[in-house]
């Protein structure tokens, strides 16, 4: 009996058991669940982007961290919504390009002085450059310089063709006399002329002794458009560290009334120019010597303002206090062939682009002998990511002019990576709201700005 | 013996009471917190609605706010900006026409946006010191509350908070 009694307390126990379980899986706790809180994240998102554009700031707010972050502190602080946010902007130049730079320690000095910052539509661009090989090439970098000849292995041409398709770009300054290897064919799309045409078309005697934007680009389709509109819409920084007091003016020129003046040089076409910030109460102004006396000013410029030297249209896109200006170079117009630098293209350099596309010539020295056809100082090419070779312009790195400098940056900015997003780990819940914006102070630029909201707990 | 109930029936009635008497207590809880979680839900939805006539239509006529102080030919509220005509751009002049109407003419204002048990509105431009307009009745009596806060910039060039709180009595 006790065993009969034992074995009904546990199937009883059992049972219950069995209930237990069974209720808790056929009746789960009732909730009711909706996504109020996506919704408020994406509500708030859409909220400050658009007003940021209402009140005119969202241009300065997408490229300055600490000003957007003021913004959001006002608008949506975290101790009160519990929003944290990241930001990037897509398209356009980045606030620091990282340059890899495959040269010598005297080069990678050379391009620091020559290409630290530019500023361009009123932010600054600051160029970042480290020394980098090619097996491996450094990748936390935007764009690869390669300066000076040289012939690239198969595992060379690996490592930029992977270095390609993860988005960035390759700049190559090399003189290219010889034959050329596999990357300058497949990479850079070149070939050389007498490969192409066969060498009785390549001759190169008789053409005009500069080198200028020919074929200009017509459309935006053209593949050297985008590299033709930085070089003439991102203005050259040219600093005035030296006070002067005094500027000696030409006969009929309107001197400066100031004693604040600062004296500096920049170089074109391979001469330097002297130039004088005048600070006056009303307005800034610079006067350029340009030509004759290097110590008398033969002109008064103010801010936009175009002027002209040794035959070229220059534009003064802003003067900074009496520290330095940026003047850019005006493209080709009715009454004005567009900018010319003096010849830096050695007699051996014959190519051509390998698809003979003339569109993808930045540079030429007039065409060859007898053809239409430009011989190139500068190509672009566009497989997976974007290419440029140049021509050596730096034989002598001290003599460097500013318009070549301005060449370089132009082409590195071009090639260079444009995507940058400053991105969080993992949220619980998170939104971007992306908005398309638009400037035009020295250059049009389109660009996507990306705001992420979330809740990070 | 027939009549005699064994011990396993007694056990089996528990159980059966037992479970429910848990249902039932758990849908007596349930209830009213999903009632109260629905109404929460429909007060987002129509303090957002608010706040999206508010916000972003310009009201009908246009220029509302020129129709001071009776108001009598306006048929809907808005406060954009309705020359720029741009969302999220709220003009100055009809703030200070609608703070006036809230002040004046309450019952007005919930006429014009169709709202039954009430509504409060807070408008601050951020800056030092913070300007503030509020849109509120004489007396709260609310059961269940829920606000949206709108992000706007002013036709003034700064910028603020639009809130809009609904309740249930």
């Amino acid at each position: 009996m006790k065993s009969k009694a034992f074995v009904t307390i546990l199937e009883m126990l059992t049972t219950v058991a069995v209930i237990l379980i069974a209720f808790g899986i056929l009746f789960p706790g009732f909730s009711y669940q909706n996504r109020w809180e996506q919704g408020f994240i994406s509500l708030k998102g859409r909220d400050v982007v658009v007003t940021m554009d209402r009140v005119g700031n969202l241009y300065t707010n997408s490229f300055n961290e600490t000003a957007l972050k003021s913004f959001l502190d006002r608008t949506v602080p975290t101790n009160l919504t519990g929003l944290i946010h990241w930001s990037g902007v897509d398209g356009t130049l980045k606030p620091v390009v990282r340059v890899a730079c495959n040269c010598t320690n005297a080069q990678k000095d050379a391009l620091i002085s020559w290409i630290a910052r530019l500023r361009m539509n009123g932010r600054n661009i600051d160029f970042d450059i480290a020394t980098s090989s090619l097996e491996p090439i450094f990748s936390a970098s935007d764009v690869l310089l390669v300066w000076g000849d040289r012939t690239f292995t198969s595992q060379q041409k690996t490592n930029l063709e992977n270095y390609l398709r993860s988005g960035k770009g390759i700049v190559e300054i090399m003189d290219l006399t010889g034959s050329l290897d596999d990357v300058q064919k497949s990479i850079f799309g070149l070939e050389t002329c007498s490969g192409l045409f066969g060498g009785p078309s390549c001759g190169i005697g008789g053409g005009p002794p500069d080198i200028s934007f020919e074929p200009t680009p017509t459309r935006v389709s053209n593949k050297s458009y985008t590299s033709y509109k930085y070089y003439h819409r991102i203005p050259m920084i040219a600093f005035a560290p030296t006070p002067a007091g005094f500027v000696n003016v030409k006969a009929g020129v309107e001197p400066c009334t100031s004693l604040d003046i600062t004296r500096g040089t920049f170089a074109v076409r391979e001469a330097d120019y002297n130039f004088w910030i005048c600070d006056e109460i009303i307005e800034l102004s610079v006067y350029f010597d340009t030509g004759g006396n290097p110590d008398e000013a033969d002109i008064k410029v103010l801010q936009g303002q175009t002027f002209v030297i040794d035959g070229q249209e220059l534009f003064l896109s802003y003067i900074d206090n009496n520290v330095k200006i940026g003047v850019s170079f005006v493209p080709k117009h009715d009454s004005y062939e567009g900018y010319e630098f003096k010849n830096f293209l050695q007699g051996g350099i014959k190519l051509y682009p390998s698809n003979l596309d003339k569109s993808r010539v930045v540079l030429s020295k007039g065409n060859y002998t007898g053809t239409e056809n430009p011989i190139p100082a500068a190509i672009v090419n566009e497989t997976v990511a974007r290419v440029a070779w140049v021509a050596d312009f730096t034989e002598n790195l001290n003599q460097v002019s500013d318009d070549h400098k301005l060449l370089l940056a132009s082409l590195l900015l071009w090639t260079s990576e444009k995507r940058y997003i400053s991105s969080l780990g993992d949220l619980r819940i998170g939104h971007v709201t992306s908005y398309i914006n638009v400037v035009n102070q020295d250059m049009y630029e389109v660009y996507k700005f990306d705001l992420g909201l979330g809740f990070p707990f | 013996m027939k009549a005699q109930l064994s011990y396993d029936y007694y056990f089996a009635l528990i159980l059966f009471v037992i479970f429910i008497a848990s249902l039932f207590f758990r849908l007596i809880t349930f209830f009213p917190a999903y009632s109260d979680v629905i109404t929460t839900q429909r007060l987002r939805a129509e303090a957002y609605q608010i706040s999206e006539i508010l916000v972003n239509d310009v009201g009908h006529p246009g220029n509302w706010h020129t129709d001071a102080p009776l108001f009598s030919n306006v048929k809907r509220l808005g406060l954009s900006d309705e020359i720029q005509n741009k969302t999220n751009l709220i003009a100055n002049v009809k703030t200070i026409a609608f703070d006036f109407l809230c002040e004046t003419n309450y019952n007005r204002v919930l006429q014009l946006l169709d709202i039954s048990d009430g509504f409060l509105v807070t408008i601050v431009k951020i800056k030092d010191p913070p300007e503030r307009f509020e849109c509120l009745p004489a007396e709260v009596s609310a059961r269940i509350r829920t606000e949206i806060t709108r992000i706007v910039a002013f036709n003034d060039g700064s910028f603020g908070n639009l809130t809009v709180s609904v309740w249930k009595r």
